[in-house]
């Protein structure tokens, strides 16, 4: 499944959503989707990313270049977006949603230390105690 | 009378679903007749909750599972009410159900599915206290009910055990009397539930002290069976989503007693709408008239008994549908009056501290302590729920994230804010009690629904009273909020001077009121008609006053007694 275009757009769903490890599986689906809905900007800020992908600095780079730069910040908005919440705004306006594993995968659920509502993995009570951020990690980590 | 049944039910919530499981129990002849669909297979909730999750967020309805929309998508009436009917007519946009003429807008719906609107409850079940029976006599507000709390505590306990209730034995005992435990200790507290209280312990606001305790609710902490035949429940596994659908039936919904029903040699039939009970000479209902979906002849079907358990608003419309449009049950033209709904709203804040919202059932605590308040002459008494789903109605995590990334965060101090941000979130909903209002009512329309019957007509106004308990319960929840240090600049309150004031609850209470007097009430004290000897109706449609609590186990002990009545005159 792997692809050159694949690739770097896991590398630069990884520096915006902050997550270090985002499923391969899930990546293709998303790109699939937004270039579905936005197949000459996705191209655009994919070629963007292309010239900083390697930069020492790519965090830095991608924060001057591609959330700075008001043509390609929606667009970055939007790929966070779909891998918080599986949904995202296409460019009529319109929510796109995704399928039940992509929203049981939102980063939003694992963020703040929770669950997508009717994908509790947990057993009678855990809601009493603090969450446990590495047990939360783990299983939410399963492959869709 | 030559009948084909000894009770006809009509509609399959919880009352009617506990009428026809006790009738059906004592080897009656019973039928049960419901306008939705029977879904009631764990195949049936897994498809409802794979179309939640495959919902957009913003149409993730909060208040009701996910009808079947694509087999009748052109019936309205063949689905429930929903957002589209919280509207008053001459607006544009979609064609409502309801026909809103104000002056203010009625904003609670329901569910037509076998099981009704119980499959989307939050199962929250507090009793009414006894001062709720009888707010004339101690506030000159409203009406006494016919009966008092102490004749409703047995049933109370037999509705407990029949839904399967887990609570606090002793708290909820200081604030109404329990002749018996519930059947299953509390749901525990969530977590911040717990923060919270450490925060307020000791704290008093206007001579209240002001108590956290465990909320009762119909959602198992343990395994449970609603009787001896084998439809054991699971624990909650706190899957966050009580409202619009438990994944995993741990909740409980009319189901379980609809199944023991037709275990028992009920009979259903589903997808059928009664349009018309006719009378004989003597005033006894002689027949039932309905339609199915799919075949529009009327049929017919006789009972020595009919039970009306529709809903606050189906049942007064098919009373005065019926007798062939003269109207049913009416003598007292109270038919459809003092239609009520708990109004509710909620202040939202930051925690100074973290509470981890949307981690087990979407509420765990409340607050009773102004539920019988000392200017409950002048201003309506409200409870206060403490929500486990972050800021509720106010905003969902998605539009925190947005707002974040409107501020170009992205990456590590995307997750770090957002983390910080929506673990502090929490929110205190309350709940108030309306005084019942004549000209509050649901009446029949000349125009009709997809189906071919009057849709109904709801005027609807907000009075003072609920309005200065309002601003009352606002004034309590910026006190709560100080006390614990919640930084003033994150509140987030119901705008009480705006368009949408309040919320609707779900609870449709108040239009075939009980009394002693045939002249101003419908129901007698047990239920029975006063105008028909063999019509009952049951639900919270029969309830003089709202109280502040949530309906359903006070409408399940009504209809639990009702059965009694019913098989002794049988």
């Amino acid at each position: 499944m792997s692809s050159p275009e694949l690739d770097q757009f896991l590398s630069l769903s990884q520096i915006l959503t902050g997550e270090s490890d985002p499923n391969q599986e899930l990546a293709a689906q998303y790109l699939q989707r937004l270039k579905d809905k936005y197949p000459t900007q996705m191209q655009n800020i994919l070629t963007a990313f292309g010239k900083i992908a390697a930069d020492e600095h790519a965090v830095f780079e991608v924060k001057r270049r591609i959330v700075g730069d008001s043509n390609l910040q929606p667009l970055a908005q939007q790929i966070i977006s779909v891998w918080y919440t599986s949904e995202f705004v296409g460019p009529d306006g319109k929510t796109n949603g995704g399928t039940q594993a992509q929203y049981y995968h939102g980063l939003l659920w694992k963020v703040i230390l929770a669950h997508a509502p009717t994908d509790s993995k947990q057993d009678y009570g855990y809601w009493a105690k603090a969450p446990n951020a590495e047990k939360t990690r783990k299983q939410r980590g399963k492959k869709p | 009378m030559n009948s084909d049944y000894d009770l006809v039910v009509i509609g399959s919530g919880v009352a009617g679903a506990l009428v026809a499981w006790k009738l059906a129990e004592a080897g009656r002849r019973v039928l049960i007749i419901d306008a939705g669909t029977k879904r009631m297979e764990k195949a049936d909730r897994d498809t409802f909750v794979t179309a939640f999750s495959q919902a957009l967020q913003k149409d993730k309805t909060p208040s009701q599972p996910y009808q079947p929309r694509a087999e009748n998508a052109a019936a309205k009436v063949l689905t429930s009410p929903d957002v589209v009917d919280f509207k008053l007519i001459g607006q544009p946009g979609d064609k409502p159900y309801f026909i809103q003429v104000g002056p203010d807008v009625w904003l609670t719906q329901y569910t037509r599915l076998v099981g009704g609107t119980t499959w989307s409850w939050r199962g929250n079940c507090p009793r009414f206290i006894p001062s709720d029976f009888k707010i004339q006599t101690l506030y000159q507000q409203g009406v006494d009910w016919p009966i008092e709390y102490e004749q409703l505590e047995k049933w109370y306990c037999d509705a407990e055990d029949a839904l399967g209730v887990s609570g606090n034995h002793d708290e909820w005992n200081k604030i109404a009397y329990r002749s018996r435990k519930f059947p299953m200790d509390e749901i525990v507290q969530a977590y911040g539930d717990q923060r919270l209280k450490e925060a307020l312990a000791g704290f008093s606001t206007d001579d209240v002290k002001v108590e956290v305790v465990s909320l009762p609710q119909a959602r198992n902490s343990r395994p449970y069976r609603s009787g001896d035949d084998d439809d054991l429940r699971p624990a909650c596994h706190g899957n966050s989503n009580c409202i619009p659908i438990c994944p995993i039936q741990a909740k409980y919904d009319a189901t379980v007693h609809v199944k023991k029903a037709l275990k028992l040699k009920a009979n259903l039939i589903e997808r059928a709408i009664v349009t018309d009970l006719t009378l004989d000479a003597d005033g006894k209902v002689d027949g039932i008239g309905y339609r199915t979906w799919d075949d529009p002849k009327e049929r017919r079907v006789k009972a020595k008994i009919v039970v009306l358990a529709a809903n606050g608003i189906e049942s007064p419309k098919l009373l005065l549908m019926s007798n062939r449009g003269r109207g049913i049950a009416n003598s007292s033209d109270q038919v459809g009056r003092n239609l009520m709904d708990h109004l509710g709203g909620e202040g939202a804040a930051l925690m100074p501290f973290q509470v981890f919202p949307f981690r087990g059932p979407q509420s765990t605590s409340c607050i009773e302590s102004f539920r019988d308040h000392k200017f409950r002459n002048q201003k309506c008494a409200f409870r206060l729920t403490i929500g486990n789903d972050g800021w509720g109605r106010t905003k969902h995590p998605f539009d925190t994230l947005e707002e974040l990334t409107d501020r170009r965060l992205f990456g590590e101090d995307l997750r770090k804010e957002l983390l910080n941000t929506v673990s502090r979130q929490l929110r205190i909903a309350y709940s108030t009690e309306q005084l019942p209002n004549p000209n509050n009512r649901v009446m029949l329309s000349d125009q009709k629904d997809d189906f071919g019957i009057p849709r109904p007509i709801i005027e609807f106004k907000v009075d003072d009273y609920s309005r200065k308990g309002m601003e009352y319960a606002e004034q309590i929840i910026k006190n709560i909020f100080t006390a614990i240090r919640a930084p003033e600049e994150t509140w987030e309150f119901t705008d009480l001077q705006g368009p949408r004031f309040f919320s609707g609850s779900g609870h449709i209470m108040g239009t075939c009121r009980m009394g002693k007097d045939p002249r101003d009430s419908v129901v007698d004290p047990g239920c029975r008609a006063h105008d028909h000897q063999n019509l009952f109706i049951v639900g919270s449609s029969v309830f003089p006053t709202a109280g502040t609590t949530n309906p359903t186990i006070t409408l399940a002990a009504l209809a639990l007694r009702a059965a009694d009545r019913i098989q002794a005159q049988l």
